[in-house]
């Protein structure tokens, strides 16, 4: 009700609340930013962009999903579209090694598990990691990511389930096993 | 390692840094103003071409939405030969406009079918697998062939993605159950030799085929 209220004064062109609206949101958008692109910077470039845009667009908000849900239709949108573009001009390899994850992370475990964590994350396609990252990391429901993702829950349980697999069959590949145990 | 250990390790292995609202917010702000100042004031009733192209792609994305609508209606039956509504409805002189609005009809189009091509092509027989896709896959077959019947069909490029993206969702909406596994890999053979999600991928992502 009193987010209705925000969107409201916003359309109404009321500044402090669109910042009242951001402050409420902009901390999942950011963190999904990052874990997508293990780039801080680049992580910041997609929140902002998800919430111009999403201001832009907010006349058009007709409160058939929850807020947050719409908002992250928006946020996914910008971020695998941010991921693609910047693919386009780079080769898989290099985008990999971009997701420098390693190199920012707090505290954590033995440096080679990490490194072995990272790129086994960063070795998902888009599609399969947005659904991971959004479960397993950022602790969002399968139908939050069904929304935002605009995709069938059945499919999102499948997704994550292979994005799993996946990461285990990495992790648990030659060389890495021992480092698990 | 099962789920638990994995979500586990996932969840609190390097952690975002501190989120730099602030820093965020000046440039949010900035971009909006700067956009309001642009925007509060012309308030001539002439309408601007930018306005148009949104109330018109509005109007398309309603008629596609309705095209969804009536792709899941009818689920598993034979999908109806859709009436070129969406022509009629754009109503705009200027063919350069109306050609954006369909090719931005399209985008929106490919980077969903990727998502459901991507999915199709893990999926196996069972009948929890696929139970939803048939249905899925309806709707998006509707919304090709309307905009099959409109002008970004005029690209060489873009038709052929769109006949090649029709061949596939009427595969998969016309799967049997009886020969679902070698449908299934006839599917997939044809997505993968004619490299069909990538170009669907590239389409979407802003670029030309």
């Amino acid at each position: 009700m009193e987010e209705r209220l925000l969107i409201s004064r916003i359309l109404a062109g009321d500044t402090a609340a669109e910042r009242q609206l951001y402050d409420t949101h902009v901390d999942r958008v950011f963190r999904l930013a990052y874990r997508m692109t293990g780039d801080a910077t680049w992580a910041e470039d997609l929140t902002q962009d998800t919430f111009i845009r999403a201001f832009d667009r907010l006349a058009g908000f007709r409160g058939e999903v929850a807020f947050a849900g719409w908002l992250h239709r928006v946020a996914t949108s910008v971020i695998l579209t941010g991921l693609r573009k910047r693919k386009k001009v780079q080769s898989v390899e290099s985008v990999r090694d971009d997701l420098d994850w390693a190199a920012e992370s707090g505290p954590t475990t033995d440096p080679d598990l990490r490194r072995s964590i990272d790129r086994a994350v960063a070795g998902l396609d888009d599609n399969h990691r947005l659904v991971f990252v959004m479960h397993d990391m950022e602790g969002y429901t399968h139908q939050e990511i069904a929304t935002a993702v605009d995709a069938p829950v059945g499919t999102i349980k499948a997704r994550l389930s292979r994005a799993r697999q996946k990461l285990r069959d990495a992790l648990n590949g030659p060389g890495l096993s021992m480092e698990m145990e | 390692m099962d789920d638990k250990e994995l979500n586990k390790m996932a969840r609190s292995h390097n952690p975002p840094p501190e989120v730099p609202r602030d820093r965020m917010w000046e440039k949010i702000d900035a971009a909006r103003s700067e956009r309001r100042s642009v925007v509060q004031p012309d308030f001539t009733p002439r309408r601007s071409p930018a306005f148009r192209i949104i109330r018109i792609a509005a109007g398309v994305a309603a008629i596609l939405v309705l095209g969804v609508f009536i792709g899941r209606m009818t689920d598993q039956q034979p999908v109806p030969v859709p009436v070129p509504v969406a022509v009629n409805e754009v109503e705009t002189t200027d063919p350069d406009i109306k050609k954006d609005i369909y090719r931005l009809a399209a985008r929106d189009l490919f980077s969903r079918a990727d998502f459901l091509l991507t999915d199709f092509k893990v999926r196996s027989c069972g009948k929890d697998e696929l139970s939803e896709v048939p249905a899925w896959a309806g709707g998006m077959l509707v919304q090709t062939r309307l905009l099959m019947d409109t002008d970004v069909a005029e690209d060489v490029e873009m038709k052929n993605l769109l006949d090649e993206l029709e061949l596939v969702l009427a595969q998969i909406v016309g799967l049997s159950r009886d020969n679902c596994a070698s449908d299934m890999a006839w599917i997939r053979q044809g997505l993968q030799e004619r490299d069909t999600i990538d170009r669907l991928r590239t389409v979407s992502a802003g670029s030309e085929i």
